[in-house]
This record gives C-alpha cells, sequence and structure tokens, in this order.
C-alpha cells in the first residue's frame, strides 16, 4: 500500500495520505471542475486502505471553501467511512475551521448531524 | 468599424457599481484568479467575513453553471476543450452585492431552471436547509442533480431571492439570465 499525495491548486485542496500512519489530510479551497474526478482516487485509496489489513483512518480535513459538488463528494466519502466504522473499524474525522468561519464550522456541523461516525470539530 | 464609446461603456460601468464583469469562455484558471480577487477587494473593504464567503459561493456556482452547462462553448485555445461562455457579473449597490450571470441554454433547460427558481423562491430557510440537504443525500448521477444543488446553495447564501429571466433566441435557445443579492448586513444574522 502507497501513500498517496496532490498538491494543491488554486481550485483544489492538497491532499496527503500515509499508508503507515492512516491519517489523510485533505487542507485548501475545494471547487475543481469536476468534483467526482477529483475525489474518486481518494475514495479508492480509503477503501483500499482499510480492506488490506489496517484498522484505523483519520481523516483531518482543513478546508476554507467546499463548492456544491465537492460537499456532495465529501459527504459519499463520509458515508465510506461510516460504513467502515460500523464494521468495527477505527475512523475519526477531525473538522478544522478558523475560529471565526461560522461558514465552515456550519458545513461540518451539517455533514457531522448525517453521519454516524467519530466527528470532531475543532476551532484554530 | 462601428462606432464603440469606450468611455460611456467605462462609466455606465461605474454608475452601475460594477466590480466584476467577464464575457466570454470560462476556464477554472480564469475563475479562480476572478474569485481571488473579489475575496481580496471586498477584504480590503473590510466587508463582513460572512458576506465575502456568501459572496463568493454564488459566484463559484453561477461561474462553473457557466463553464459546464452553457450552451455556447468556445475553445480557449485552438484545439483545447471547448468551455462554456456567457457573462458573470458583480455589482456593488447599496444594499449589498449583485451577482449575476447570462449564458445560452436549450429553452426547455431554461425553463426547468427558471421553475425551480421559482419553487425555491418559496421556501423558508428552514425548509431550504431540509431540501439542500434532501438533494445532498439523494443518490443522483453525478452531474444531473448538481445544478439543483448550486442553485438551493444559491438560495441559502443569497436573500434567497432568486431572479430569472429567459429571452427566447430563435425557436430552441433562449439566453437566462439569474441573479441574486448578498445583502450587507447579512453578518449581522
Amino acid at each position: 500500500m502507497s501513500d498517496f499525495n496532490i498538491p494543491a491548486s488554486k481550485y483544489s485542496p492538497e491532499i496527503n495520505a500515509s499508508a503507515l500512519t492512516g491519517i489523510i489530510r485533505i487542507e485548501g479551497s475545494s471547487y475543481p471542475e469536476n468534483a467526482y474526478e477529483f475525489y474518486t482516487p481518494v475514495i479508492d485509496w480509503i477503501k483500499t486502505h482499510l480492506s488490506s489489513g489496517s484498522n484505523s483512518l483519520t481523516l483531518d480535513v482543513q478546508v476554507d471553501y467546499f463548492n456544491t459538488s465537492s460537499t456532495k463528494m465529501l459527504l459519499d466519502l463520509l458515508e465510506l467511512l461510516a460504513q467502515f466504522h460500523q464494521s468495527d473499524k477505527d475512523v475519526a474525522v477531525n473538522w478544522y475551521y478558523e475560529e471565526d468561519d461560522e461558514d465552515i464550522r456550519e458545513v461540518g456541523e451539517e455533514l457531522s448531524e448525517d453521519i454516524d461516525l467519530p466527528f470532531n470539530l475543532i476551532p484554530y | 468599424m462601428p462606432d464603440f464609446n469606450l468611455y460611456k461603456y467605462y462609466s455606465e460601468a461605474s454608475e452601475h457599481g460594477i466590480l466584476v464583469s467577464f464575457q466570454g469562455p470560462l476556464s477554472q484558471d480564469i475563475l479562480a484568479e476572478l474569485a481571488t480577487m473579489i475575496r481580496d477587494r471586498l477584504g480590503g473593504d473590510a466587508v463582513h467575513r460572512r458576506v465575502i464567503h456568501n459572496v463568493f459561493a454564488v459566484f463559484i456556482e453561477l461561474s462553473q453553471n457557466i463553464l459546464l452547462h452553457s450552451a455556447e462553448k468556445t475553445c480557449i485555445t485552438p484545439g483545447s476543450q471547448p468551455r462554456g461562455a456567457g457573462i458573470i457579473l458583480i455589482r456593488a449597490v447599496e444594499e449589498g452585492y449583485v451577482i449575476t450571470s447570462g449564458n445560452q441554454v436549450e429553452m426547455i433547460a431554461g425553463e426547468q431552471v427558471c421553475q425551480r427558481c421559482a419553487t425555491l423562491n418559496k421556501l423558508d430557510s428552514a425548509a431550504l436547509k431540509q431540501q439542500y440537504r434532501r438533494q445532498l443525500h439523494s443518490k443522483s448521477e453525478v452531474g444531473s442533480g448538481s445544478v439543483h444543488l448550486g442553485l438551493m446553495e444559491i438560495a441559502r447564501r443569497s436573500d434567497q431571492q432568486l431572479y430569472t429571466q429567459l429571452v427566447p433566441l430563435d425557436s430552441d435557445m433562449g439566453f437566462l439570465k439569474i441573479s441574486t443579492i448578498v445583502n450587507r448586513d447579512a453578518g449581522h444574522e
């Protein structure tokens, strides 16, 4: 199982996933033209990671903007994590938001309400 | 060459408070540059953070709508992937910021968008939030549901009134305008 890295662009976040630590980090702004195409490899990496013997995964999200198609892909990703959580994998989400950024806090709150998953909202 | 009065164009744009105006085929790069400019410019004007976010989000959704769904496609460079063309404006007015997009559509698609906007305009913010979440969770094919979700997002982030106008160009095609306002005091909700 190899690591997974995508550098940031002006409209898509940096993504770093470590097979060793099981930490996957999404950081930046997310409004790619095709969110499905952008996030599918990330979802595939998570599936492979948790199906190939690893029992834990932590998703760190520190994003200042999601467009609607990115939000939809993120929800798909969280639903996948929730499935693994139900099958006793050690999965958690850390959702970072700037202290006075109500917008991103609310997106995190809304997503967490709909997903059965350890979900930490962390101001910074 | 027909006479074009640049000064008249410029002064009218200033009079109408135009902050951003782009016409032509949109690319992600152009969009990102314009979006950054909006953030910087509004940030410099000491506009409330939430208002900046809302203007930014409405701008992105409307611009990507043009880029992906405009019926008028143009190649930015010869041989490149054709991009949706249209016009996108942000105007500063007394109440806040008016964000407007215009692009060619098939009349049937345009009529559907107008109808959806009229439906969204009738919802209060709680109902809108509920519909947004339902749409977000729906297993619609990628792409097909995204226009609907985008319109809901625009409604949520604006004063909730989406103004649409569909001008027929011929029997099949029309020019669709979508406009909304983000209030300057939205940050104090």
